[in-house]
């Protein structure tokens, strides 16, 4: 556990872990890119983590929000979207809700419950520290109790890997009110 | 009223200073307002590509030739004449943006796309503009423009930033049209007809916008147009691409947005409602509104604006806002355009056939899309 100043950080996973060279499970009703999958199961391991199975305690469920950071977007659904329209050929239904990269996070908040807000960003500046900023912000201004932010991006060069990060944050206790966690 | 508190919880109040807009009836918020209280929608049979292998093509499509880009880039310099900005105050200006990907940058080769953020267009703009830094993209979808929005009002009433410039953008295009097409999203009749019997689907359109908003106590030479009062965002947990059919988030998103400003139902004189004119989404809304109004709910006038400008997407929260200031400007409510009939499942006070006269004090706009994502923004009188 790492604590900011206004927000404590309760788990941080990092997809693939060290070694792991393993694909995401296959996501239900997404095709054509790794993008939903790899969000929905870093995701799921990060609050897996901290809450076990889903879904959330219904004390927190209702107040946690989602935030997914990512510079490009899902281009890989994008080219599957460009080459149905440069070909001609016809589009698979499902690209009609993968294209809008909140989709996939109704997936995750309708597994755990999550009632807070759902929000997508591209960062101007660093992945992390916008995503982390911005779960800060929704935390101090009461639109959230803790939030769920997912970092994303799939590889842009040969012999890369599509990588995620996923956090729980939370408002940090009053000073005097820390666990020994 | 207290301008440097505002009426509820809000810490500073957050004024809109300057606003510009393009739609599918043109470029300016004149020729915005002109279209909506005419009544006739701006759909128009669709030239900026060939949409012969789609089954609608139809939108509200504007100038053929348009670029995303440079037309925020005029909106942007035009929302900052109008508040009055000085380079100095410009240069301490943040600015936040809400848009989709490019698709021009997915058919470039994959190593070349790294160099080509979605937030570019925002990180260009606020070089392009003299802005002091960019701010985040927004990249979730119907709700990206509104969440922009509620993200700048907690800047400036936190006193993080005394002002913040958003800008969103959607054009209509062969990419989008594809996918509602591929999702049988689009209205085969031509017409989008929220909260109505015999509804069919969306119509897409245009819209680029770009509003200013400020600390209301931060500049003495300020005319404000309105002032952003609340905001609120709530999740359906429910579904990837259906809404919660009891409209839980979108409740929730409304009572969170009336509790900031400090407001209730019965203060509520306006709501310009997502109202995608599909089934599922008309029929969640309609119990969302019934769930936070309760019995305020079918006195309170309702319509939905995308039945005259299409739905803009990444940018419908930013003309739906728009036209929120106007009602309020202008004491008259848009007409919720294309309506057959009542649904049952749509009791709603809908404005039907002219514009309704109100001098209206409070409104809100609410969106909502896929994955659950609801807001709703308090749009208040000046």
């Amino acid at each position: 556990m790492t604590t900011a100043s206004k927000t404590t950080t309760l788990e941080h996973v990092v997809w693939p872990a060290e070694g792991e060279r393993e694909q995401p499970p296959n996501l239900p009703g997404f095709t054509a890119s790794p993008f939903g999958p790899i969000i929905a199961h870093v995701a799921d391991r990060c609050l897996s983590r901290h809450w076990g199975e889903p879904p959330a305690p219904p004390e927190r469920a209702g107040r946690t929000g989602m935030v997914m950071v990512s510079r490009l977007g899902d281009m890989a659904t994008e080219a599957a979207v460009t080459s149905s329209v440069d070909s001609g050929t016809k589009a698979s239904p499902l690209l009609f809700y993968q294209s809008v990269p909140s989709a996939v996070l109704g997936v995750v908040s309708a597994r755990w419950g999550l009632g807070g807000p759902v929000i997508c960003i591209s960062p101007a500046g660093d992945p992390l520290a916008e995503g982390v900023e911005l779960a800060e912000l929704l935390i101090e201004d009461g639109s959230a109790a803790d939030v769920l932010v997912v970092l994303v991006e799939l590889a842009t060069r040969e012999g890369e890997s599509d990588r995620a990060e996923a956090l729980l944050v939370t408002a940090s206790a009053p000073r005097g009110e820390e666990g020994g966690a | 009223m207290n301008p440097q508190t505002g009426p509820g919880r809000t810490g500073r109040r957050v004024a809109v200073t300057g606003m510009a807009v393009t739609t599918g009836y043109g470029h300016g918020v004149d020729v915005l307002r002109d279209g909506i209280y005419s009544g006739v929608p701006a759909f128009v049979p669709v030239t900026r590509f060939d949409t012969s292998r789609y089954r609608v093509g139809v939108a509200a499509q504007g100038a053929a030739e348009l670029d995303l880009d440079t037309e925020l880039k005029t909106l942007t310099e035009e929302a900052c004449k109008q508040a009055g900005l000085t380079q100095g105050e410009r240069a301490n200006t943040l600015l936040v943006a809400a848009r989709h990907a490019d698709p021009a940058v997915s058919r470039l080769p994959r190593q070349e796309q790294e160099s080509r953020p979605i937030s570019e267009t925002a990180q260009w703009l606020a070089r392009e503009c003299g802005f002091g830094a960019a701010g985040r993209t927004y990249i979730n979808a119907c709700v990206a423009a509104s969440t922009a929005i509620a993200e700048a009002g907690t800047l400036i009433s936190s006193g993080r930033h005394d002002r913040v410039v958003v800008v969103a953008g959607h054009l209509v295009d062969a990419e989008s049209f594809t996918t509602f097409n591929a999702g049988k999203a689009l209205a085969v009749d031509g017409r989008l007809r929220p909260f109505s019997s015999g509804r069919k689907g969306l119509l897409l359109g245009d819209g680029a916008g770009a509003v200013v908003l400020e600390a209301a106590d931060s500049r003495e030479e300020m005319s404000p147009l309105a002032y952003l009062d609340g905001w609120g965002m709530a999740g359906d947990a429910h579904h990837v691409c259906q809404p919660h059919p009891q409209g839980l988030g979108m409740a929730r998103s409304i009572q969170l947005a009336l509790c900031r400003a400090g407001l209730g139902p019965q203060d509520v004189d306006y709501v310009n409602a997502h109202g995608t004119g599909t089934p599922y989404n008309d029929s969640a809304e309609t119990a969302g509104l019934h769930r936070a109004f309760g019995e305020h709910t079918e006195r309170i006038p309702v319509s939905s604006t995308k039945s005259m400008h299409g739905h803009a997407l990444q940018a419908a929260g930013m003309v739906e806002f728009v036209i929120c200031v106007l009602a309020l400007q202008s004491g008259r409510l848009p007409v919720n355009s294309g309506y057959l009939g009542p649904d049952p499942d749509c009791r709603l006070d809908l404005v039907l056939d002219t514009p309704r006269e109100r001098a209206a004090e409070h409104v809100i706009s609410l969106n909502s899309a896929f994955g659950g994502a609801n807001t709703a923004l308090v749009v208040s009188a000046a």
